[in-house]
């Protein structure tokens, strides 16, 4: 995928594809042929349309019904056969990020097959460098030993003194409790219900109604729709250098109680375009301060 | 309470949740059905999405080829009820022109009523090619479509017959509910369990029971079905008040435990008393093993195994207890088949038009089990492991099987 990384004088041709139309090979080619690369220097580009279908049957196909097909030698073949003649000679082969799900290697093996090399260029959802990474992570986490329960809501808690002894999920009609020697809140923000501002424009996190931090910024939703960013989106809860989740005075509301992620007060991650990194970095901090917790 | 369930359907959908979609189509990414023909436009399309469009009438009747499996609704990160929205509309859709067959493949007791006297030629009719071809023209149901095994005796016989249990019982009462395929075709699985829990000093209550309708429910129902699964409730108090139930049939427990009251609008006393105190049996094993409370004295089993997780087991937001509880099975090696779904969803697989369909939707599965075992397979559900043993060719069993082999029961 490195070959995405285009210098000054590079020759690059967009591969569209006529069943996925979320892709436009021209818009892409001719914009990056009039942009400065950010080390100086052009690139030319072109653009190709082929016409693969991904499958009988369907005339418009998602980009993971076009992954899918990628996982198939079968497929890349006749499609290495629909591209390779149109293709000049160093040209590097900008394609849709489709290029297999399951299998990782399909790109490399499409490479070859073309004898070019080739990148991706990530589509609207569903994105699939986005499943593939969700896949690895996930398999990652259960040949690790982890227990993953999904699709069911978490809705409540029970503390004994200064610590969080358990969680319920709401499960079926009758829920069901997890308990665990440390809890870590990774809920999210408002557009997963972990926040939530009702009518009186009071706002609350929803499972362990932690004190927030940010409320103090007035109004909290301006009137302005293309103004600087509304207040309200920076409020959530308040961590100490450890992930716990504290109050106003700095001090941990339960003391095995954490706290990674977009819940986390004073980002606003889409305007940043940081949510993934404090995401992570969150997380790391908290399991590392959790691990040295129960050592 | 409101038990015609249809007019829940028409009229007070699950719309709350329905304005909660952003459109994320992670529910799209992960349905079976939709990735293997594109006679299935997605969950998102038909349900969210068409939803808005449906006033009495329905826009998209490539509605009827979703299972219902539940992927959609389990993966959902905004909490919208996809599954529950096609399958009442998928009820709406088909209440004046109901297919025979539909009516007929959810009538379980009767089924199984009819072939239990009669085990060795109901087996020898079942087996039979041509009878089976003619089958599928008179009736839509596929002549390859995996058949319930009839048995020669129920459980509730084999259960009446045997000699009462010396006890003692320490831990008190449970009642067990075995579920139509337990009575009648799934009938080792009910024994085994009974005796496992048996074992771990428990007296196991069986009251008369009958059909939860999860059959009827999931071919559109919703009337018969709502009247059979709160009889089921008056039958299951019966045995007493406030005791834990415990079933070996997936598939049923999740109809008790949050499907008749999220798809077919059940509100009722019984329902959620009966619902608050079900659990899958390995589920209620995972529980006493946290509590400290489960024997691990298990004989070595040296083997390894695939495992599947069926759809409306995970739909039940438990997890995959079975996986864990078989780790503790000192020398056994349980291997995950992470595949989403078998193809079946009840009875979906079944039908003549949704064969081809469900046998591409289980494709990996049955790769999965061959490559990992010729000699069993694992999987809670029961219409999933007759799917699973007739597409892989693997026996397929409960994974109480295993439990009940390693306490040196079998």
């Amino acid at each position: 995928m490195i070959a995405g990384h285009v210098t000054d004088g590079a020759k690059l041709v967009i591969v569209g594809i006529r069943g996925l139309k979320d892709f436009q090979p021209q818009l892409i080619a001719e914009n990056l042929a009039r942009t400065p690369l950010p080390d100086g220097g052009r690139l030319r580009a072109r653009h190709l349309w082929v016409d693969v279908p991904a499958r009988d049957g369907e005339i418009d196909s998602s980009g993971l019904t076009y992954a899918r097909a990628f996982d198939d030698e079968d497929f890349r073949v006749r499609f290495a056969k629909a591209v390779v003649d149109q293709l000049r000679e160093d040209e590097i082969v900008g394609l849709p990020a489709v290029l297999g799900l399951k299998d990782l290697h399909a790109w490399r093996d499409l490479a070859g097959k073309l004898a070019h090399r080739v990148f991706e260029i990530p589509l609207p959802p569903p994105s699939v460098p986005g499943l593939r990474l969700t896949e690895a992570l996930t398999a990652r986490a259960l040949a690790a030993g982890v227990r993953i329960v999904p699709g069911v809501r978490t809705v409540r808690y029970a503390s004994s003194g200064d610590r969080v002894t358990s969680v319920t999920t709401a499960a079926g009609l009758g829920g069901r409790g997890y308990a665990a020697d440390a809890f870590l809140l990774a809920t999210g923000g408002f557009e997963s219900g972990a926040l939530n501002l009702d009518s009186h424009q009071v706002v609350r996190e929803t499972l362990f109604d932690l004190p927030l931090a940010g409320l103090d910024q007035t109004p909290l939703i301006h009137g302005e729709y293309w103004g600087p960013e509304q207040p309200l989106f920076k409020v959530g809860v308040a961590v100490n250098p450890k992930m716990q989740a504290v109050d106003a005075a700095g001090i941990p509301v339960f003391a095995n109680l954490y706290a990674a992620g977009g819940i986390i007060a004073g980002a606003s991650g889409w305007t940043e375009k940081s949510g993934d990194g404090i995401a992570l970095a969150s997380a790391i901090v908290a399991a590392a301060a959790i691990s040295k917790e129960l050592a | 309470m409101n038990s015609e369930g249809l007019e829940f359907a028409g009229h007070a959908l699950s719309r709350a949740s329905l304005d909660s979609c952003v459109k994320c189509t992670i529910c799209e990414t992960q349905c079976p059905v939709a990735a293997v023909t594109p006679l299935f436009t997605g969950p998102k399309f038909v349900g969210p999405q068409a939803e808005r469009f449906r006033d009495g009438e329905s826009v998209d009747h490539s509605l009827d080829y979703c299972s219902s499996c539940g992927i959609c609704t389990l993966v959902c990160p905004q909490g919208v009820q996809i599954a529950e929205l096609n399958s009442q509309a998928r009820a709406v859709m088909k209440a004046d022109h109901m297919p025979l067959r539909d009516r007929l493949i959810g009538q379980t007791v009767l089924m199984g009523t009819l072939m239990t006297p009669v085990a060795p030629l109901a087996r020898a009719v079942l087996n039979n090619k041509p009878l089976r071809k003619v089958m599928e023209v008179v009736v839509g149901v596929h002549a390859d479509a995996p058949m319930p095994p009839p048995q020669s005796q129920t459980f509730e016989s084999w259960f009446a017959k045997r000699a009462t249990p010396a006890g003692p019982f320490p831990r008190g009462a449970v009642v067990f509910f075995h579920g139509c395929a337990g009575g009648y075709f799934e009938v080792e699985t009910s024994k085994k369990s009974v005796e496992v829990l048996e074992r771990l000093g428990f007296e196991v209550l069986v009251p008369k029971q009958g059909c939860c309708g999860l059959a009827q429910q999931s071919n559109g129902l919703f009337k018969q079905a709502s009247a059979s699964v709160l009889k089921l409730c008056d039958d299951l108090r019966s045995a007493g008040k406030d005791l834990t139930i415990i079933s070996s049939s997936g598939s049923c427990t999740g109809m008790l435990k949050h499907e008749a009251s999220e798809i077919m609008g059940v509100e009722d006393e019984r329902l959620r008393d009966v619902g608050t105190r079900t659990r899958d049996i390995m589920e209620f094993l995972l529980d006493l093993h946290e509590a400290g409370e489960l024997p691990t004295d298990f004989a070595p089993v040296e083997m390894t195994v695939p495992y599947h997780a069926p759809c409306q087991l995970k739909s039940q937001g438990i997890g995959k207890p079975a996986l864990e509880v078989l780790r503790l099975i000192p020398g056994l090696t349980v291997v995950d088949s992470n595949a989403t779904c078998c193809g079946i969803a009840g009875t979906y697989g079944l039908k003549k038009e949704k064969y081809e369909v469900a046998q591409a939707v289980g494709k990996p599965l049955f790769d999965m089990v061959k490559a990992t075992s010729s000699e069993l397979a694992l999987c809670d559900t029961e219409t999933c492991r007759w799917q699973i043993e007739q597409s892989s060719g693997v026996k397929t069993e409960h994974p109480i099987w295993m439990i009940h082999k390693a306490y040196g029961l079998s």
